[in-house]
């Protein structure tokens, strides 16, 4: 934002104060993450400034069986199955989206991502009546259900917008080679499209790793999942092991987000080199 | 006695670098005249637009000054410059209509509603464009948006209009079209233009002047018809039009009028812009059109003998290629007809041309 | 073109020319029905699992069952009652006859519950009764049962019977935006200490408006810094504003639960530094709560409008200036309204969103700044009351549905469409 050439003197000031936004905008987002992250190196039990001295004991306590290991496998259990499914369903729902026209086309398409519009609590309240009466609250499978409902849309919209800048001829080309449909499928639109699947899963695992609102609804203790363990930790006691954990998942977002920026730098390269 | 011209705008030793290292525009001295349609021609990265956009002012200049008749434009800012711009993109308002993108200057200007109407619907009828004021421009062809783009740039009268690149955009029929109804339009509005183009077919039909630039200097400025025929260096040459070239000494002058011995030991009669003196290394410029093939008359005191190597025919002229002084690409222009049709490679003929069509220039 | 390619090349239009169309409209259906096969496990699976159950919210806000299905004469009985004095005999003697039965069978609990939503205290009433009623022996019933709490001769307790005899009733709904329904079916407001949820429903708006517009005025000059920085800075800032975005929810929670504590970092930095004397409260109220949804959904506006204005080239404002716009008239005329459809959708999903909040009020905010999913969450997790539940959800979601609208007018309106 580089002040224009030639500019007047109220145009200097205007720039120096939206410099000032920006900069207090940027550190307000980054900053409470990066700060928190030291604390739980801490020694003492305090979660502020200055740090009494540098230990992992707070690590070690994450890494207990109970709660945390619990919580963790049960998220990982729930959002790797959850990931499979939706991807699953997802990505066929996409194909079958952009394949060809059918009655209802937009309306489906809006069916199916409208589980992002309605609020977390509500879609929560309906599945918790609905598992209700056919005895899925309380079990890995309702949660397991719930979070597809959850992560299916992101999966629909990734993999979608992915297939609309694939070029049909190449299957059409694959199919006059003799290839039938399935095997076009698997061996050329795929490949081409993986970028845009696998960045759709990595949206589904994160919707179902961060999701806590659903579990609090359907969960039980044997349920027990990370975010729900976080949840009952900040309200309950408060303490640096919360930090401790909080610091492992930054540094999975941080993981995350160079995979996928990785696969939309990959997809938008095979975009451009067939534009070529 | 001529009146000297009156001069709106003047670059004074202007320079300017992005980086702090290259300026890729130096010593830059430039006036820009009343009424005038000014080209910049050059090749791409010669620093046209940037030169443009130091006018317009939205690039700082580095070095020197720039005046509008006669006041420096420093620190005024590109919206109190009164400069109509068209830009190579056109950048029209996609999200306003012909005619809010054409009133666009006028409101900005706070001119009454009725006075707004009636300049918009004139210069749409101006453009040939009455009736599509209601249309997004996305509504509209290539051509029709150029067209919206310099009534927009029209509409308020600015004193000089700055256009880069304008016509790149469209297909070579449009283009052609469009040249002709800019050049109309500057006659009949008297406007000045400073117009920028790497097409120097363009810039030769439209201009009053050219100025030609090359790595960020001006190697010559003149009419068209100057930098075509009295090309001020080789550079010149060879980027307007197609030229031969050859290399060689002095070997006598005569005012203005040079003997140069070439490497082959042939000897040219050729003219210089100015004097030269005896065993001067030499570049001369021929253009093909004034290579003639069996030359007959006066005057031709040039006169080889050359092999047909490959001959092209392109409808109203063949283009042929000849050995001759130890050369084998010379390019002679010849007129469709009996006699150039029935030439064919490996055939021996006469080639001339006259002095004054042979230019001396300072070898590069 | 109507007429079949055979008329066109003057050729007479033979059967094999219609059967050649037929076949590739044949064809053209396959297609269609295989494209839409392949999406129909995904639209069944949405259908059963989010589409019905949403859908049932509705039926579960007018759901009345409880008192019917414990006392049913008594709900029958009352039903055809006009409500205008005091039933008969027959009525006590029924409530009586059922009030012993559901006690010993330990379903009375559910009925009382019920009772209460009308009245409160009469789940207690109900109770008491229940644990007496082996004292009444033989008729008159109304004495005895009067006898043993004289409420049951007070005619409101009656009509608040009737209002539960169910099996369908409006009063959660009505409820919801504090009103009732009165014993001779006219609708007026529900008494003040029930007339909570409108200023849920408006604090909701209230603070998902201020979370907005506090994400406008950070949002967009952020975003605009991005799409006109260079191409390493654009990147780095990006990068900024994504890992936030990556970062979990409860995690971005709970540092700021960290931070705004009254030891956190901020009270110690200000208190440090001097700028104030004693802890400033900064958590349990509403100003945690601003600050934390703010952040939350911050990147939500940031994306949308960056996706925008990355596609704005700068000569639309250079434009504007040439043309002679001054800078305020060239951002308001020219640059803006080429920002709406990032504007506006970024704004819908940050209102929609925070329409929904609930845990970070829950976790940060104090009791007067929960929003309306915490009322949904406390009526289905902790009272049980799937009707109020429901209805709340109801007005929640039609919040949402009512802003879908004003998108696609801001969008629209513009009037203007690209590409
Ligand atoms: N914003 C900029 N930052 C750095 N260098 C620049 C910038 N704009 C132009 N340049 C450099 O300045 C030189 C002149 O550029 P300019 O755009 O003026 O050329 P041009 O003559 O208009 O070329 P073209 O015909 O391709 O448009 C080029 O070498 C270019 O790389
Ligand atoms: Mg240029």
């Amino acid at each position: 934002m580089a002040v224009p050439v030639n500019a007047t003197r109220g145009q200097h000031v205007w720039y120096w104060c939206l410099r000032l936004i920006c900069a207090t905008g940027f550190i307000f987002l980054i900053g409470p993450i990066v700060i928190i992250v030291p604390i739980s190196f801490s020694s003492g039990s305090f979660l502020s400034y200055p740090l009494p001295g540098f230990s992992m004991r707070w690590y070690d306590a994450v890494v207990e069986p109970f709660p945390w290991m619990f919580a963790l496998e049960n998220s990982l259990i729930v959002a790797t199955t959850v990931t499979v499914v939706a991807t699953a369903l997802g990505t066929l729902a996409a194909y079958g989206l952009t394949r060809a026209d059918f009655p209802g086309k937009p309306l489906v398409f809006g069916l199916l991502i409208s589980p992002l519009a309605v609020p977390l609590v509500i879609t929560a309240l309906g599945l918790y009546f609905f598992f209700a009466r056919i005895g899925l609250v309380q079990t890995h499978i309702g949660l397991i259900i719930a979070h597809v409902v959850l992560a299916v849309p992101f999966v629909v919209i990734t993999v979608s917008a992915t297939l609309k800048g694939f070029d049909w001829n190449l299957v059409r080309a694959a199919e006059s080679l003799g290839a039938p449909p399935l095997a076009a499928f698997f061996q050329v639109t795929l490949p081409l499209i993986l970028p845009g699947v696998l960045a759709g899963a990595v949206f589904a695992f994160v919707t179902s790793l961060d999701e806590v609102i659903v579990a609090l609804f359907l969960s039980g203790p044997a349920q027990l999942t990370l975010p729900r363990q976080l949840f009952t930790g900040l309200r309950d006691q408060l303490d640096p092991s919360i930090v401790a954990i909080a610091t492992l998942l930054i540094a999975f977002s941080i993981a995350l987000l160079v995979v996928v920026e990785v696969l939309q730098w990959r997809s938008a390269r095979q975009r451009s080199a067939r534009a070529d | 006695m001529a009146v000297e011209p009156e001069v709106l705008v003047r670059f004074r030793d202007v320079e300017k670098t992005y980086d702090g290292r290259v300026n890729v525009v130096d010593r830059l001295n430039l006036e820009i005249r009343k009424g005038e349609f000014l080209t910049l021609l050059g090749p791409s990265g010669s620093g046209k637009t940037t030169i443009l956009l130091m006018l317009a002012g939205f690039e700082a200049v580095t070095a020197g000054d720039i005046a509008l008749n006669d006041r420096s434009l420093r620190n005024v800012p590109p919206f109190r410059r009164n400069m109509g711009i068209v830009f190579q993109n056109y950048a029209l308002f996609p999200h306003k209509s012909v005619f809010q993108n054409v009133a666009f200057p006028l409101v900005q200007r706070r001119m009454s509603k009725p006075a707004v109407r009636e300049k918009v619907e004139a210069a749409l009828r101006m453009v040939d464009l009455t009736g599509l004021g209601d249309r997004r421009p996305n509504q509209l062809s290539g051509g029709q948006q150029q067209r919206v783009a310099l009534a927009r740039a029209l509409v308020f009268q600015p004193e000089i209009v700055l256009m880069d690149e304008p016509l790149g955009a469209l297909d070579k029929k449009l283009r052609e079209q469009m040249q002709i109804e800019i050049k109309h339009l500057h006659e009949d509005l008297g406007m000045t233009v400073a117009y920028v183009t790497h097409d120097q077919g363009e810039a030769l039909t439209m201009s009053d002047r050219v100025a030609i630039m090359n790595d960020g200097l001006i190697q010559q400025v003149g009419s068209p018809h100057q930098v075509y025929e009295e090309p001020a260096n080789g550079f010149v040459a060879n980027f307007i039009g197609e030229n031969n070239s050859f290399e060689g000494r002095i070997e006598s002058t005569s005012g203005n009028d040079c003997a140069v011995r070439l490497a082959s030991g042939d000897i040219v009669r050729a003219r210089s812009a100015s004097p030269r003196g005896n065993g001067e290394a030499a570049a001369l410029s021929l253009r093909p059109e004034r290579l003639t093939i069996d030359p007959e008359g006066e005057g031709i005191a040039n006169r080889f003998g050359a092999t047909v190597v490959e001959v092209i025919y392109f409808g109203a002229h063949n283009r042929v290629r000849l050995a001759m002084a130890g050369r084998d690409d010379i390019i002679a222009l010849a007129p469709a007809g009996p006699r150039s049709d029935a030439l064919a490679p490996g055939d021996t003929v006469e080639v001339g041309w006259s002095p004054e069509h042979c230019r001396v220039l300072a070898p590069e | 073109m109507n007429a079949p390619a055979g008329i066109a090349d003057g050729r007479k239009a033979g059967p094999a020319d219609r059967s050649l169309e037929a076949k590739l409209r044949r064809a053209e259906r396959r297609r269609s029905l295989n494209a839409f096969l392949l999406v129909a496990p995904l639209l069944a699976f949405i259908v059963v699992v989010f589409a019905g159950p949403i859908l049932s919210l509705l039926y579960f806000s007018v759901d009345d069952p409880k008192l019917a299905e414990v006392m049913p004469r008594t709900a029958q009985i009352v039903d055809a009652w006009d409500g205008a004095e005091l039933p008969g005999e027959e009525a006590y003697a029924t409530l009586v006859e059922e009030i012993r039965t559901a006690y010993k069978a330990r379903t009375v609990a559910a009925a009382a519950m019920r009772l209460n939503y009308e009245i409160s205290g009469f789940r207690s009433m109900v109770m008491r009764t229940g644990r007496k009623i082996r004292r009444i022996t033989g008729p008159p019933y109304k004495e005895a049962l009067i006898g043993l709490d004289e409420r049951w001769g007070d005619l409101a307790y009656w009509r608040a019977i009737k209002a539960s005899a169910g099996p369908y009733t409006t009063r959660y709904l009505l409820a919801a935006v504090d009103l009732q329904r009165k014993w001779d079916g006219s609708i007026g407001a529900a008494p003040p200490e029930r007339t909570i949820y409108i200023d849920y429903l408006k604090r909701t708006f209230w603070i998902s408006f201020w979370v907005l517009a506090c994400c406008i005025a950070i949002g967009y000059p952020m975003a605009f810094l991005i799409a006109t920085s260079g191409k390493r800075w654009s990147r780095f800032l990006l990068v900024l504003v994504l890992l936030p975005f990556w970062t979990s929810l409860l995690v971005r929670t709970a540092a700021w639960v960290v931070l705004l504590q009254n030891e956190g970092i901020i009270n110690d930095f200000l208190l440090y530094g001097g700028i104030v004397d004693e802890p400033l409260t900064l958590i349990f109220n509403r100003t945690g709560v601003y600050i934390a949804m703010v952040h939350i959904l911050l990147p939500f506006l940031v994306l949308p409008l960056y996706a925008v204005m990355r596609n704005i080239p700068a000569s639309q404002m250079r434009a504007a200036a040439s043309l002679g716009a001054r800078p305020v008239a060239a951002f308001l005329s020219v640059y803006l309204p080429q920002t709406l459809p990032g504007l506006g959708a970024g704004c819908i999903l940050v209102f929609i969103l925070a329409l929904g909040f609930y845990i970070t009020p829950a976790l940060i905010g104090g009791a007067a700044d929960q929003m309306l999913s915490y009322l949904i969450a406390e009526f289905a997790t902790r009272t049980g009351n799937w009707g109020m539940a429901s209805a709340i959800a109801i007005l929640l979601l039609l919040s949402v549905a009512a802003l879908y609208p004003v998108y696609r007018g801001l969008v629209r309106g513009g009037t203007f469409r690209f590409g």
